[in-house]
């Protein structure tokens, strides 16, 4: 059981790998079988159970003789029983759904059945036959094929890309190949044309022959040599010679066959270590190959035309018998190729991306399921299609939540009706549009509906909101008598009552604490010079060092510096010696001072800043503020900020000086909070109190100039003031950004949300002097 | 052998070296080297040696006066004299001295183990000392006098609040809207230095300053006459100036140290001598018999006005120390400094109640406001705040200046309004309930060091570094009308509408803060 559980995987492999061979076989079949379609089925229910009774015989016969053989089986037993195996469970499983399908119309078919049954012994004895010639074939020594392969590549070197091939399975071998493709192929292919196309001559009457040969060479139509064409005749004969010899020990071979079981030899590549040798399918094979085929056809594999085909033997057919095993064949770089030398794509798969496909699958996969009904309304007997019943609406599914009716909803209607009904449809359009305009106005924004407004403060009412007054102030109860309830009780005329443990002698010495926002103190400073001491001590300097360097020279401890010789002081340093070689002289001249001159830029280079130490002092002059820790605040009060330039210029300045805060733009006021370093601010200040035009107009309201320039006379200058400024001990918004409020009321809750509500109540009652 | 291979390789190092004797040196590591040579390279080395000691010497900084030069000489443990040896030649040895010695690490060390000492000085907890007995009984003295007038407060204060016939608010407006009124009544030069401090006597009668001159002078109100000066005792600048309470004393602070009591003749009465630096501003006890002064020793001492005793010495914080203000009961004071954090002591107990920490930078000005649990503080970071002792928090805070705040005065009948004084040149009057701006005074050229308020609401007095003394008041103001111009430019039913909507911000705020109570430090007991 465990070797056919282990079996059923492979086959599934397999079945997959040889699923090109299959279509050819099926078209035999056709030749063979009349009645296609079902009748396979049945054919191959029959031929299976055969197959069963066969495999039964030699598993008990293997069973026997494992223990002697042990490993010596060989890669055709191998193969062959496994096929065997896998063929046995698929009769097992088909022969069950024939027999279901063979129940319903038994009566009729029966008669065919049998007929058909007959055909197909005598098929089956034929495919034994061709088995073993196949055997004998694969019996031929390898090297044999390797060496005639390389001739053949050698001699069809016009027609063949000439690829190094590995072949690590003998698939591309000069042996006659039953179906090549119509390219141009590396072998001498001496197959007849209908071989490749099998439909076009069909073969209608299947004669039982014997493993037959291969066609007549000459009738190839492929190109070649007559040299070629000569030497696979020639092996030919060789072959068929040798396959008579085979087939005298047919019943020994078969015996061997029969002994080995072991399944878990997927190909028989696995066994050739190497080299282009041709591996033959066993007799035994191929009769679950037809049966893998058939199953695969039935699942609705298409071949493509193009591919290797699995020939069966036996089956009568223009080529020779020699069934095609799967190759693994790799070149150079290890990609696998076809028997082409053209390389494999594997990478296929079978997801499409089309978009249509996707979509398609999608569909599928998430197929809409009504729910059911308990009771199919339209299936009921008592179901009256007058009614004009939806079935979809059925089926439709309640809703989970209640739907109300929103206020005001049929008053609207009847509102629109009634206005109709008096106006007349244009005219009530009309109404209605400016009366919603109306309240649009009246509701802007996002004032809370809920908010009650409110109006002047009644003072009368304030008295409970204030604190309430207590007995006794806590400090004071901290020195007075335990549950002292008002100061009547402790003050006796000029004596007051009083806790004697508290006032005592002592002085009391608390943990200082530091302040929160000290500077560090600052490094100490170099001694501060003024220029004209500051070049004396240069001076002093260079003296010094020069002196030291000339006793050094003098002592002979280090070389004295060669003189420095010019084109123009050039006979005055050199004298004879310049006469001599002047151009010589000259050159050395000249590299020196280019050396001189090298390294004098050298040293400027190397004194000049890199790029990121530049960058780094640069941010350090404009942000650095010495080690200080506060934050400094700058609140300002500006009056209109509607102008995108300016609200550009606030928003981009805040963020370019590294400055959190915020913008909170109200109707009658905006207020611009920025807070951060000493340096910053300063800048941000200039910004907001200089540069900025805060008088510009838009330049998109110049339409409506002339009625602007009416109520300009009261409209009062737009303009920028500072408010406050100061020190905080850390920044409350982490970045800058404009916030829009509808109501002074929003704002100024906004910001005591964010803990600086005394902002907004000091820009709103700065004046300003 | 090894060692002496080593010693070549590190002369070899030198630069500057010879490139033969390099040559010179690279031969000896293989071969036998010749008595000459030996010799030749032991003088080289000897002289490169030299060499490197006078380029070390060269470099050291020598101490120049030839005492310190004896003074190294002698910690070095070298002859302080030779004989016949001057001053250069002595310094010049002392130069090789410690060049041979690798530098001066002496004094460096030294350095470290005083900031090692700085370090472990630093005080961890809270501990006590004894008083004298001046203390005890000033202490029973105070408590004495201050429950009483604490039972007082509270009971007009109630009283007020349940009167029908007292309407508080309306009260405040009226006084807010004269303080509104407030202008320039008078401007007049008050010393040749700048000034620092104000004060009004307590009928209102009089006006105290005092400046960099080191003398006080006394003015007439409100025609600013001056009436006398006290002078003559004070070596260095005045800081502050204050009035007693039965308004017969004036006191004085000073940078030399002291504090003094005066008459008002300017006879000087009493001198205050402890403090170790100078003063800064000082305080008199609502009884009379005390007075408070701040200094920048980071302590601020309590003095018997009659005796002169230093009654109490007060530690308690990091930096030096600026305001004080006494609570109008008498039982609580208020300091406040440089290191940013106000102090309430219990003057009974003596122990610190709460510390108020909020301020970013040094508390210049502090002030209890009169209804007993209110205190303002003022700073360098341009902000003033208020806080609850009842609440134990902080209640508001006015971004008030755009310089720093040099002090606070509350108004002293009721804390209505608060002053407070700048160094923008502004004095500005803020109202004492809700916070929201009232008045501000411009007119001053310089920074103003000084703001006092009389009694009675009628005047303001501010000094400044400009030398002038000016004096507000409503007398100059136009009609009633003109306040409606200081309503800030936004339309009336929204100010409106701000304005109640900010009160009801303030109440939620109000409530916010009591949740937060559980969250404060628990005062010191």
């Amino acid at each position: 059981m465990e070797k056919e559980r282990r079996d059923r995987r492979h086959r599934v492999e397999e079945d997959d790998r040889w699923h090109h061979d299959e279509k050819r076989e099926r078209r035999h079949h056709r030749d063979v079988d009349r009645e296609e379609d079902d009748h396979r089925r049945r054919h191959k229910s029959s031929s299976s159970r055969y197959d069963k009774q066969e495999d039964d015989r030699r598993h008990h016969k293997s069973k026997e003789e494992r223990h002697d053989r042990g490993h010596k089986s060989s890669k055709e037993e191998k193969e062959k029983t496994r096929s065997e195996k896998r063929g046995r469970e698929q009769d097992d499983d088909l022969k069950k759904r024939s027999r279901d399908q063979e129940d319903g119309s038994k009566v009729e078919k029966r008669s065919r059945d049998q007929e058909d049954e007959s055909r197909k012994d005598a098929k089956r004895k034929r495919d034994l036959e061709k088995e073993t010639a196949d055997k004998s074939v694969s019996k031929r020594s390898r090297s044999e094929f390797a060496e005639e392969e390389k001739a053949s590549n050698v001699e069809m070197n016009g027609q063949t890309p000439a690829q190094p091939v590995v072949a690590l399975t003998p698939a591309s071998t000069p042996t006659p190949a039953p179906f090549s493709s119509p390219a141009p192929v590396p072998v001498p292919a001496p197959v007849p044309a209908p071989a490749a196309a099998p439909a076009a001559v069909p073969q209608t009457a299947p004669v039982a022959q014997e493993p037959s040969p291969a066609p007549e060479p000459e009738v190839a139509p492929v190109a070649g040599d007559a040299s070629a064409i000569a030497k696979a005749k020639a092996r030919m004969r060789q072959l068929r010679k040798e396959l008579n010899e085979k087939l005298k020990k047919l019943p020994l071979l078969e015996q061997l066959a029969n002994e080995n079981d072991s399944a878990n030899t997927i190909t028989p590549d696995s066994v050739v270590p190497s080299g282009t040798v041709d591996v033959v399918a066993n007799a035994a094979n191929i009769a679950s190959y037809k049966r893998a085929q058939e199953c695969v056809a039935r699942l609705g594999f298409q071949q493509p035309p193009g591919s290797m085909a699995l020939h069966v033997p036996g089956v009568p057919s223009a080529g020779p018998k020699v069934v095609k095993h799967p190759v693994l064949r790799l070149d150079k770089q290890g990609r696998e190729i076809d028997e082409h030398g053209v390389v494999v794509d594997n990478r296929k798969s079978n997801i499409s991306t089309l978009k249509v496909n996707i979509n398609k699958q999608k569909k599928d996969a998430f197929q809409i399921l009504h729910p059911e009904l308990e009771e199919d309304p339209i299936n009921n007997p008592h179901f009256d299609a007058d009614m004009g019943m939806d079935r979809t609406k059925l089926v439709r599914q309640r809703r989970n939540s209640f739907q109300f009716v929103e206020e005001g909803r049929w008053t609207k209607k009847a509102e629109i009706f009634r206005l109709n009904n008096r106006f007349g449809a244009a005219k009530a359009r009309e109404i209605r549009s400016k009366q919603a305009a109306l309240a649009k106005a009246k509701a802007e924004g996002d004032i809370n509906p809920n908010l009650i407004e409110v109006t002047e403060r009644i003072f009368k009412d304030d008295k409970q909101h204030q604190d309430p007054i207590p007995h006794v102030e806590w400090w004071d109860f901290a020195v007075l008598p335990p549950q002292t309830q008002s100061y009547d009780e402790v003050i006796d005329g000029a004596d007051v009552k009083f806790k004697k443990e508290k006032i005592n002698i002592y002085v009391e010495h608390p943990v200082p604490i530091e302040p929160p926002a000290e500077p560090a103190p600052p490094p100490p400073q170099p001694l501060k010079l003024t220029k004209k001491e500051q070049k004396k001590m240069r001076t002093q300097r260079r003296l010094a060092r020069e002196k030291e360097r000339q006793e050094l020279i003098r002592q002979g401890k280090i070389e004295p510096p060669k003189a420095k010789v010019k084109m123009s002081n050039l006979m005055s340093v050199l004298g004879a010696e310049a006469t001599q070689d002047p151009t010589r002289m000259e050159h050395e001249i000249r590299t020196a001072a280019a050396e001189r001159e090298r390294a004098h830029t050298d040293r400027n280079l190397a004194r000049k800043l890199t790029p990121a130490e530049r960058r780094e002092k640069k941010e350090k002059r404009l942000f650095d503020d010495q080690g200080t820790l506060e934050t400094i605040v700058a609140v300002f009060r500006v009056s209109d900020i509607s102008h995108p330039q300016t609200r550009f210029k606030v928003d981009i300045n805040a963020q370019e000086n590294r400055l959190t805060g915020c913008a909170i733009i109200t109707d009658g006021m905006t207020v611009v909070i920025v807070e951060g370093g000493a340096k910053s601010i300063k800048r941000y200040t200039k910004l907001m109190l200089r540069r900025i035009n805060w008088s510009a107009k838009e330049e998109g309201s110049g339409g409506n100039e002339q009625g602007d320039e009416e109520d300009g006379n009261e409209e009062k200058e737009n303009k920028c003031v500072q408010v406050w400024q100061g020190s905080v001990a850390r920044p409350a918004f982490d970045r800058f950004f404009f916030q829009k409020f509808h109501t002074a009321g929003a704002a100024r809750k906004y910001l005591s949300d964010a803990g600086v509500g005394h902002y907004w109540d000091s820009a709103l009652h700065y004046k300003e002097e | 052998m090894a060692a002496e291979v080593a010693k070549t390789v590190a002369l070899a190092d030198i630069p500057t070296l010879h490139s033969d004797g390099a040559a010179a040196v690279a031969k000896k590591d293989e071969y036998e080297v010749s008595e000459a040579s030996k010799v030749a390279r032991e003088k080289h080395e000897k002289d490169m040696e030299r060499i490197l000691l006078q380029r070390r010497a060269a470099a050291l900084a020598v101490p120049t006066s030839d005492a310190a030069v004896k003074e190294k000489l002698r910690q070095m443990g070298q002859p302080v004299t030779l004989f016949g040896e001057r001053e250069m030649e002595r310094r010049d040895r002392l130069r090789y001295l410690m060049a041979d010695e690798g530098g001066d690490r002496l004094p460096q060390k030294q350095e470290a183990k005083e900031e090692s000492v700085k370090i472990s000085a630093v005080q961890k907890s809270t501990f006590y000392t004894e008083g004298t007995a001046d203390l005890l009984r000033a202490r029973m003295e105070i408590l004495h006098f201050s429950v009483p007038r604490a039972a007082d407060r509270i009971a007009r204060a109630k009283r007020k609040r349940e009167n029908p016939d007292e309407d508080e608010e309306q009260e405040i407006k009226s006084v807010l809207k004269s303080v509104a009124n407030f202008s320039l009544d008078c401007s007049e030069i008050g010393d040749d230095r700048p000034l620092t401090g104000c004060a009004f006597s307590p009928d209102s009668a009089l006006l105290a300053t005092c400046g960099w001159t080191g003398v006080a002078k006394i003015w007439s109100v409100p025609d600013v006459k001056k009436v006398g000066a006290l002078k003559g005792h004070h070596t260095e600048r005045l800081t502050d100036v204050v009035f007693s309470p039965d308004g017969q004393n004036i006191a004085t602070a000073s940078a030399d140290r002291t504090a003094m009591v005066w008459d008002l003749q300017g006879n000087m009465k009493m001198a205050f001598k402890g403090h170790l630096t100078r003063l800064a501003r000082i305080a008199f006890h609502p009884s009379g018999a005390y007075i408070g002064t701040t200094s920048f020793d980071k302590t601020w001492r309590l003095w018997d006005v009659n005796t002169g005793a230093e009654v109490l010495l007060q530690e308690g914080h990091s930096r030096g120390l600026y305001g004080i203000a006494f609570q109008c009961d008498g039982s609580l004071v208020a300091s406040c400094g440089m290191d940013a954090l106000t102090r309430v002591w219990d003057l009974r107990t003596g122990r610190s109640i709460m510390a108020l920490e909020g301020h970013v930078k040094p508390v210049l000005g502090v002030d209890f406001s009169k209804n007993g649990y209110h205190l303002a503080t003022g700073g360098e970071d341009h902000t003033c705040k208020i806080w609850d002792l009842r609440r134990k928090a902080m209640l508001y805070t006015i971004p008030a200046h755009s310089s720093l705040i040099s002090q606070v005065k509350y108004e002293r009948e009721d804390g209505y309004y608060l002053m407070t004084a700048s160094f923008d040149n502004t004095a500005k009057a803020w109202s004492g309930r809700d916070f929201k701006p009232v008045k501000t005074l411009s007119g001053h050229e310089g920074k103003l060091t000084g703001v006092d308020v009389t009694s009675d609401n009628q005047y303001v007095v501010t000094v400044a570094h400009d030398r002038t003394i000016k004096l507000w008041s409503q007398k100059n103001s136009p009609a009633d009308d003109k306040e409606d111009e200081e309503m800030p430019d936004v339309g009336e039913g929204e100010q409106q509408q701000h304005e109640t909507q900010e009160l009801a911000e303030m109440e939620s705020e109000k409530e916010e803060q009591e949740d937060d109570e559980g969250e404060m430090e628990p005062p010191v007991q």
